[in-house]
């Protein structure tokens, strides 16, 4: 186990406090397993645990091992569907991938039978539909495209962790699958092989939970960096990323998590969670112990605590739904 | 959380002490609720010595006085520390909650 956590930044009544309460409930929960369907991920270390806060002002609250480095996996989906709509605008990319929540697992092979289409862009499918928008905007510029904005997201520059793409390329078949059933039904344009090529890269990108946290207070302020004062990604590309994130970011808990958390999000299965509270916070958390859908055992656990204590739900009692209505009615 | 009852009249005055938090709320919640179930109940809740209040908490003093006025009763707070006092103001608690300065207001008003 890791020596005793430290807290960065105590300030702002009662979070600090939280987030510390919630790391001691949770340190101890070692249920769940690593991801090791992508080889390298097996070489994590199962005891890493770490939550950190960003406030859309600058703040930051981290614990435990909120530096501890991996690879996003499926929490990119987010930040890239966003990028995607400001290339090609929010309508283009609803004809090729719709914004239903799918209820199958991450990797199914199964499109809208109502659109022919992929269900969300939080699913392999969708996600690998986004990438193809992006390649077919940048060519090969396209990952760095996709670093250079994930990376003003963060505040830092991040890279890629090649053994850890090694290994998605060399076993992503059921990627490429799908990649080649989405080239037949003519939503990706171009190379399948690039396309999906694409997608392991960003899945590769190495994040902390502190990274997430601050990539969240991103999209939680308007899409402009709290700390650098940046612009990052686009108003309302953010908005309606938030909103596919709070139905669909959970992979097939997304129903329940909307249920007990109630905050936009997105896992992925390299053990990293970040949530957003819009206008106010984003939230990252590491664990690399999953649960049989993928999400982190003890990221969805600190969330629901940190949720419950800091009326984070969107129906919570103490959330009024529009501030717009305060002021006029 | 430490919680004293006290009988003045027909008000029950319970002093709070401690955290209002998800690990304290449920039994904070139902030794109130127990006190709500009487008819037309009149509770005070002193809460000088709550030096910390989650949304959860907040969620649990809701669920109690929807309980009291259910019951065609009364429910107000007194004595209300300042960092808490933000809390119910901007979380809009305060327009539904009464909050008294302190005991004798507090009693004076729902005697």
């Amino acid at each position: 186990m890791d020596a005793k956590p430290r807290l960065v930044e105590q300030s702002l009544f009662g979070v600090e406090s939280v987030i510390a309460t919630a790391y001691e409930h949770h340190v101890g929960n070692l249920t769940g397993a690593i991801a090791d369907y992508i080889p390298e991920l097996a070489a994590a270390d199962p005891n890493k645990f770490g939550i950190a806060v960003a406030t859309e002002s600058g703040k930051l609250f981290a614990i435990g091992d909120a530096e501890a480095p991996f690879t996003m996996q499926s929490v990119s989906k987010a930040f890239v569907y966003c990028l995607a709509q400001e290339l090609i605008g929010k309508d283009a990319v609803i004809e090729r991938v719709g914004v239903e929540p799918s209820g199958d697992a991450f990797n199914a092979i199964v499109f809208d039978p109502h659109t022919n289409r992929p269900f969300n862009p939080m699913v392999n499918a969708g996600a690998i539909t986004v990438a193809g928008i992006v390649h077919q905007v940048a060519g090969s510029g396209a990952f760095d495209l996709i670093v250079d904005r994930l990376s003003e997201a963060a505040g830092r520059r991040l890279k890629m962790d090649h053994a850890v793409y090694r290994s998605e390329a060399e076993t992503g078949h059921r990627n490429r699958a799908i990649g080649h059933l989405l080239r037949n039904v003519g939503v990706l344009k171009g190379s399948v092989d690039e396309v999906v090529d694409l997608y392991f890269r960003q899945c590769s990108i190495v994040v902390t939970a502190t990274d997430l946290a601050r990539m969240g207070a991103t999209l939680a302020n308007l899409g402009e960096n709290p700390v650098t004062g940046r612009q990052v990604f686009d108003l309302l590309a953010v908005r309606n990323t938030l909103a596919v994130m709070f139905t669909c970011g959970m992979y097939d808990y997304s129903g329940n998590w909307a249920f007990d958390v109630g905050v936009p999000a997105k896992s992925g299965v390299g053990g990293g969670i970040v949530g957003v509270v819009n206008r106010q916070l984003g939230i990252g958390t590491f664990s690399p112990r999953v649960d049989p859908k993928g999400n982190s055992v003890r990221g969805v656990a600190s969330f629901k605590e940190v949720a419950n204590e800091l009326g984070l739900h969107a129906f919570d009692s103490s959330n009024f739904g529009s501030t717009f209505i305060r002021s006029i009615v | 959380m430490k919680l004293v009852e006290e009988t003045h009249g027909r008000v029950i005055l319970v002093t709070a002490s401690g955290r209002l938090d998800g690990t304290t709320s449920p039994a904070f919640g139902e030794r109130l609720e127990k006190l709500a179930a009487a008819v037309e109940p009149r509770l005070v809740v002193d809460f000088s010595g709550i030096d910390f209040v989650s949304s959860a908490g907040l969620r649990t003093v809701l669920t109690v006085l929807k309980r009291v006025k259910a019951a065609n009763g009364m429910l107000a707070l007194c004595a209300v520390q300042d960092p808490v006092k933000e809390v119910l103001d901007i979380t809009g608690f305060t327009g539904m909650l009464a909050v008294h300065s302190g005991r004798a207001e507090a009693l004076a008003a729902l005697a």
